[in-house]
């Protein structure tokens, strides 16, 4: 090594040298930090992510779509989902007992939502799933449907079924809360009604039933015509809906 | 001061050496603090996060909280240890590191201990943390641990020399060894009259030898986290692992404060005073317009210029300002370049730092003997060039 190729070396070390300190000093001094905090603010997940897999409802009856078919069940590659059912003797169909699925050992692989026929479950955007009590990753038909609210909308019944995007692909978060359920006969997770069948109202809507119901057509005219599409062509039992709700719907944020 | 000169002899050296030590010890571990803080905020920057920030004002005190989780942490002492080298070598590394801020002159006459051979006290308990690393690495009876600790050793054996011979040439233009006397043989130079101008070669090897020295990152390869768990504190957890952490930054800032004075001029600078009676001189126009506020100004910097106190305050202002220029730098460098490998290190300190540093040496040597030889003949063609170099050395 001769005494230029020496200093060359060293000049060519030097520039490189010089040029690190120079990306890293830019770095340090006018980019902003990409840190989120993350307990006070939480950033944004993108649509494809998968959290826990929640029960969606269909917001405008109030029934939960699971039909306990088991399709997620044998789908799950490892075990987590339970399901118990017993047939109604009277209508022959599924009534479910239990929909739990344990999220201690679910690895969140989407392959349930796939098997979903009835659109009813989607994966959601929660991702702080811990307990103290590992008995409490237990996520019971209740949890996951509280849960699944906000990804649930007013399912139009008269809608085609349109073949198209997979509904599994996005959630489609609505943010619809409890506040959104337009039933008024029950509360979140009652099972599908049979067709034609008007159950009760709730106890608090009981009373008043003649006036809101004359009130409820105006309401229902006043609102946008996305909206009273479904409205119109809704179950009975959404048809007797009192003011009170209805015109909190029209406010609502979040219908599709 | 009477009551202190009245004391017995013996009385003075015990007291004064305790107060001292105390002193260094707790400079010690503020520099440790500081350094910690900065590596770990410095590092977030250059990596575009915002680094420790819940503990405390943007986390100002997450050291404390560090240090207090370490002290309550279990002693883990694995079976086979060499208990002995085990249980010392990190106490060691912790005083060797805090010795070299004994000799580091931090104003006119405010030093622990004015030792005519500070270079060579430097590089002596430079020694000592070599030893605590091999007794780390021997001692913890661990593969890794041995093998980092073979590795600093190797590593601070070469650099040692070329970073000896990189500052032979401020002590051939200072002509002492003794800091404080290297501090003022700048002072004497005039402003900006710093050995790192014309010392740049060998400021230069200095600063990539002294990082070896140190094992830090691009040279961390008696640590190299990828490579061995953790080099020759792999064993160790709690306290003791802390120590080996105090040393570190200890000695970082040690290092930076020696290089702050071998090449910035250490505690020069201008004082309280100083300042004052320029601003005054300022105010006044230079004397053109001078007037009631100037003049006061001027007159008061001119009343506390003779001040000890100040002028010392001001001179541990200006060397920790320096020494923090070093430390900043260290931490840029480390949070820039990666690790080299082991025999590109070998061959960066053998092969071109030492050459380098005993050219420098060379040369230096040449051009003072010549400024010498001509120093005061009546030469008129080229004087400029024999100016600029008699400026130069």
């Amino acid at each position: 090594m001769g005494v230029t190729n020496f200093i060359g070396e060293a000049w060519r070390a030097g520039k490189s040298f010089a040029t690190g300190l120079k990306i890293t000093f830019r770095e340090m001094m006018f980019r902003p930090a990409v840190t989120v905090f993350y307990p006070d603010v939480k950033d944004d997940v993108p649509p494809w992510f998968r959290g826990i897999p929640v029960q969606k409802t269909d917001l405008l009856t109030g029934e939960y779509k699971c039909t306990s078919c088991m399709q997620c069940a044998d789908a799950c590659p490892v075990g987590v989902i339970s399901i118990e059912w017993h047939q109604d003797p009277e209508t022959k169909k599924k009534v479910s007992d239990r929909f739990a699925i344990d999220m201690s050992r679910c690895m969140l692989c989407n392959l349930c939502v796939e098997a979903c026929p009835f659109d009813s479950l989607v994966m959601g955007m929660d991702y702080e799933l811990c307990k103290i009590e590992p008995e409490n990753l237990v996520f019971e038909f209740e949890d996951l449907l509280r849960m699944g609210l906000k990804y649930s909308k007013a399912e139009d019944p008269g809608a085609k079924k349109k073949a198209g995007t997979p509904p599994w692909v996005f959630h489609g978060l609505t943010n619809a809360t409890e506040d959104d359920i337009q039933d008024v006969h029950g509360y979140l997770g009652r099972p599908p009604l049979p067709k034609g069948y008007v159950p009760e109202l709730k106890p608090q809507f009981q009373k008043p039933a003649e006036e809101p119901a004359a009130e409820a057509k105006p309401a229902a005219e006043a609102k946008p015509a996305a909206e009273v599409k479904p409205a119109a062509e809704a179950k009975p039992a959404a048809e007797t809906k009192p003011a009170a709700e209805a015109s909190k719907d029209g406010e609502g944020a979040g219908q599709p | 001061m009477e009551w202190w000169y009245s004391l017995p002899t013996t009385a003075q050296v015990w007291i004064g050496g305790i107060l001292k030590a105390s002193l260094i010890l707790i400079c010690g571990l503020l520099n440790f603090y500081l350094c910690l803080m900065l590596e770990r905020k410095i590092s977030a920057w250059i990596q575009n996060r915002v680094g420790p920030w819940r503990v405390g004002l943007w986390g100002w005190f997450q050291p404390v909280a560090d240090l207090i989780k370490l002290w309550v942490k279990e002693y883990i002492q694995p079976n086979n240890v060499d208990k002995w080298l085990y249980l010392i070598a990190p106490f060691i590394g912790f005083v060797s590191a805090n010795l070299v801020w004994l000799i580091v002159p931090f104003g006119d006459k405010l030093i622990a201990t004015d030792f005519e051979i500070g270079i060579i006290f430097i590089a002596a308990v430079t020694g000592y943390d070599v030893i605590a690393t091999f007794m780390a690495g021997w001692g913890s009876n661990n593969k890794y641990s041995l093998l980092g600790a073979m590795r600093g050793a190797a590593q601070m054996i070469s650099y040692e020399i070329t970073m000896v011979m990189s500052v032979i040439g401020v002590v051939m233009m200072a002509g002492s060894l003794r800091l404080s006397d290297i501090v003022l043989a700048q002072q004497e130079r005039g402003l900006f009259g710093w050995f790192l101008f014309p010392q740049i070669i060998g400021f230069l090897v200095y600063l990539m030898a002294s990082l070896a020295e140190l094992n830090r990152a691009p040279f961390d390869l008696s640590e190299a986290e990828q490579e061995l768990v953790a080099g020759h504190h792999t064993e160790y957890s709690g306290f003791r692992w802390a120590m080996f952490m105090l040393s570190e930054y200890i000695h970082l800032a040690a290092w930076s404060a020696i290089a702050a004075s071998l090449f910035l001029g250490g505690w020069s600078g201008p004082t309280l005073g100083q300042v004052a009676a320029g601003l005054g001189n300022l105010l006044n126009g230079f004397g053109a317009f001078a007037n009631p506020v100037g003049t006061a100004v001027a007159n008061w910097g001119l009343t506390v210029m003779g001040s000890t106190v100040l002028n010392w305050l001001a001179g541990v202002f200006w060397l920790f300002l320096k020494t923090y220029f070093f430390v900043f730098l260290a931490m840029w460098i480390r949070w820039t370049l990666p690790r080299v490998r082991i025999d590109q290190l070998m061959d960066l300190g053998w092969k071109f730092l030492l050459p380098v540093s005993l050219f420098n040496i060379f040369l230096t040597g040449t051009l003072r003997y010549v400024a010498v030889a001509f120093d005061g003949l009546p030469i008129t063609i080229g004087s400029f060039t024999l100016r600029l170099l008699g400026w130069w050395l």
